[in-house]
């Protein structure tokens, strides 16, 4: 059952990802990459990090893709200007090699993972623990940083006086 | 309020006043809308806020190294790049003042912007938790990219702000591909716990688990090597430095590359230093290292003769100085894991030269945008005669290129000496003969300047004067006189820079 | 039964997956979406590593990775809002969002 769950998921993830960069119409990539973020949150509810997976749907599936596809309309490429993706076979050799180191380099970790699940749940309060103790002062960053992005998207969306 | 509490947010004061200055200069452009006060009372604010965050740091003693909230380490070196930063913020926004390339409708909102900036910058130098690192990083350069966008209507400007973000968001990814190996290798999100995983990694792990080290160093340094503009990350630098408004290039060439290679020395230092490693591992890092320098300077260098535009020759030779602050890290990756006095030589001639880089890079960028500011200058022919004009200019801007290409008696003569002697020290005596040869390259080109400004050109200039200086261009006239002042005066009196340097080391 | 390599290889793939868009596509939005599957894979990464790890010595472990994922999710959509309206100031000013087309630059 749990490998079925698995599999389903990353094949999921794997095409909905490949679709997204293939994809010529950007409007049907950015449907492909929400599809891609919901098979990730599935794969964190079965790594059992459970507020992680409710935020990568609000937010990445949610708040990131509409970002995306509103910006999409907003801009409305001519059809002419749709293109696919253009395969650049050094890339592809290049992709490919690091594709197989990391599987090999990934097979010997170290002593600080164990080959069996540890018994940590994610659940908000033990994930808001941490994060309004140890981590209190780069949650209060997060907020400067979203501030700045708030008003640099500001600035240089407001089209100017005279233009 | 406990009285743990009470110091810790002593020990964050100097970003406390940068965060006020950002929420004041914001309400106050609400207020007052963006006329001539509302101007005045930003720009203001946004100057007390630095020198507020100065004062602030000039409280504190660093002399025995302390954590605040956890994740912030108090200590002599992060002092030392918190100094830089700010101090070099204050001076772009006085720069910004007199810009004339800024509307007047957005100049209110580049001053929160700027210290956002410098805010993320404070943040990334001062701690050796991952977490902490990404987000000091994306706050410095979430601001910086919008800045570099910010005369919307060149395209130049536009264009840049669109390459900086493509390539910084590549980079971030990146490295935060290479921080959850490095996260999975020590289950820690602290540098020296990382440190220690890494030495055991590679000492007891196989071919493959070597391959991990390495895969996750290659992917991090990648992400640094963007950040200050190493070769073969550099591409997007001259572009952006040239398309960007003149302050936020200055920005960008001294408090971002600062926050960098602050990054670059924690991180070196703190996951391979920390501890007796593996001697085989840091040669290897360190002759490829070495080997990123001499090359990041000599390209930076070589094709820097061939411009025109004043601008982009900076540029291109902010790439060359990147070169040779990178002989710095590569001598404390030469140097073997337990002879701390090597790796204190390294750091040491890294920080002199970061020291005497920030006057000559702040000073030129203040020439230049004193000439462009009173004459519209941009290209060297546009300099032609200018020195007989504007003669007080003139000789300072050539204190600050001697500075650069490192002549005595200017700071940047002290600077380069560290360097070449931390880097035979170590026997990289090559990469001291490259760097040797790569300053008379610099030599070149930057003299090009001078022999323009008073060489060249008849009595006529060829650009013409506008008459009548406010006061800002004047005061901002004064702060390049301190800075050329301080470049001579470092050049001849060098002790006090060397002891405060020895006290910033980690 | 599914262990830690097996969330690591598909977060390998996804993540040069993610690298091939940004590399090989030259629409802004889809370097952009590129550079968001890159985080992402770094994200699943992290998750995987935490869930797998070693307890400490009082049999418990701290969800570090979780956290961390936390803010990197908040810090991605900060730069996709920047990201986005670059692209669209852009797109304002030369009409275009490919890459190719800001050959001003010296790409």
């Amino acid at each position: 059952m749990e490998q079925l769950l698995f599999f389903l998921m990353a094949g999921g993830m794997v095409a909905a990802t490949l679709a997204t960069i293939f994809a010529r119409n950007p409007v049907y990539s950015a449907i492909f990459m929400i599809l891609s973020f919901a098979a990730t949150a599935g794969l964190f509810v079965m790594l059992d990090a459970y507020l992680i997976a409710v935020v990568e749907v609000l937010v990445y599936a949610g708040a990131i893709m509409v970002l995306f596809l509103f910006v999409i309309m907003l801009i409305n490429l001519r059809s002419d200007e749709l293109e696919g993706l253009k395969v650049n076979p050094l890339m592809v050799i290049a992709a490919g090699t690091f594709l197989g180191l990391m599987s090999k380099a990934v097979s010997d970790l170290g002593p600080a993972v164990q080959s069996r699940a540890n018994d940590l749940e994610g659940t908000p309060a033990l994930v808001a623990e941490t994060l309004f103790t140890e981590y209190a002062v780069p949650f209060e960053a997060v907020s400067l940083l979203l501030l700045a992005a708030i008003l640099g998207t500001v600035v240089l969306a407001r089209r100017s006086q005279d233009a | 309020m406990s009285p743990e509490m009470l110091t810790d947010l002593q020990a964050l004061m100097p970003e406390i006043w940068l965060v006020a200055a950002i929420v004041v200069t914001l309400t106050a452009d609400l207020i007052l809308g963006h006329g001539r006060t509302a101007r005045t009372v930003t720009g203001v604010v946004a100057l007390a806020g630095v020198v507020g965050a100065l004062l602030a740091l000039g409280e504190q003693d660093t002399s025995v190294p302390a954590r605040a909230f956890g994740v912030l380490s108090v200590d002599g070196y992060a002092w030392f790049f918190r100094a830089l930063i700010i101090s070099a913020t204050g001076l772009v926004i006085l720069y910004g003042i007199i810009f004339r390339g800024l509307e007047d409708r957005t100049r209110n909102e580049f001053h929160p912007m700027l210290l956002g900036a410098a805010f993320g910058g404070c943040l990334l130098v001062s701690t050796d938790n991952l977490l902490m690192l990404v987000l000091g990083m994306e706050m410095l350069s979430l601001p910086s990219y919008i800045m570099a966008g910010w005369q919307k209507r060149e395209r130049r400007s536009a264009e840049a702000a669109l390459k900086y973000l493509v390539y910084g968001a590549l980079a971030s990814g990146l490295m935060l591909f290479g921080f959850s190996l490095l996260y999975g290798m020590s289950g820690s999100l602290w540098l020296p716990d990382i440190g220690l995983a890494i030495t055991e990694q590679w000492e007891l792990g196989g071919e493959l688990g070597r391959m991990l080290v390495v895969g996750s160093t290659v992917l991090v340094f990648a992400g640094i090597g963007f950040k200050v503009a190493a070769f073969p990350f550099h591409f997007w630098a001259p572009d952006v430095y040239e398309g960007s408004p003149a302050p936020v290039t200055a920005m960008l060439a001294v408090a971002s590359k600062a926050a960098g290679i602050g990054l670059l020395l924690r991180f070196v230092d703190g996951a391979f230093l920390g501890m007796v490693v593996s001697e085989d591992w840091l040669a290897r890092l360190g002759s490829v290292t070495a080997v990123i320098a001499a090359v990041t300077m000599t390209y930076g260098n070589i094709t820097a003769v061939k411009q025109t535009n004043v601008k982009r020759l900076l540029a291109y030779s902010s790439i060359a100085h990147a070169g040779f602050l990178l002989m710095g890290v590569a001598v404390m990756l030469t140097a073997t894991g337990d002879d701390r006095a090597a790796v204190e030589t390294g750091q040491q001639a890294t920080l002199m030269y970061l020291a005497t880089y920030y006057f000559g890079t702040l000073g030129a960028f203040g020439c230049l945008m004193a000439l462009a500011d009173r004459f519209g200058a941009e290209d060297l022919d546009d300099y032609e005669g200018l020195g007989r004009q504007a003669p007080w200019i003139g000789v300072m801007f050539v204190v600050f290129l001697a500075s650069l290409t490192g002549l005595p008696p200017t700071a940047g003569f002290v600077g380069k000496w560290f360097v070449f002697r931390a880097a035979i020290s170590s026997g990289l005596d090559w990469l001291a003969v490259v760097a040797a040869l790569n300053a008379a390259v610099a030599l070149f080109y930057y003299m090009k300047i001078p022999v323009s400004l008073f060489l060249r050109g008849g009595d006529q200039p060829r650009v013409a004067d506008v008459p009548g200086l406010g006061l800002v261009p004047r005061v901002a006239n004064l702060s390049i006189l301190v800075l050329a002042a301080a470049t001579v005066w470092l050049g001849l009196m060098f002790d006090d820079l060397i002891a405060w340097v020895n006290a910033s080391l980690l | 039964m599914i262990g830690l390599e097996h969330y690591l290889y598909l977060s390998g793939v996804v993540f040069t997956l993610g690298l091939c868009g940004v590399m090989m596509r030259r629409n802004v939005i889809l370097v952009l979406m590129g550079v968001e599957i890159m985080l992402n894979a770094a994200n699943l990464a992290l998750v995987a590593f935490n869930k797998f790890m070693l307890p400490g010595a009082d049999g418990t472990v701290a969800p570090d990775g979780q956290v961390f994922v936390f803010f990197t999710i908040a810090v991605a959509a900060a730069e996709v809002a920047v990201a986005l309206v670059i692209a669209v100031a852009l797109f304002r000013r030369l009409d275009t969002v490919n890459v190719d087309d800001v050959a001003n630059l010296r790409w």
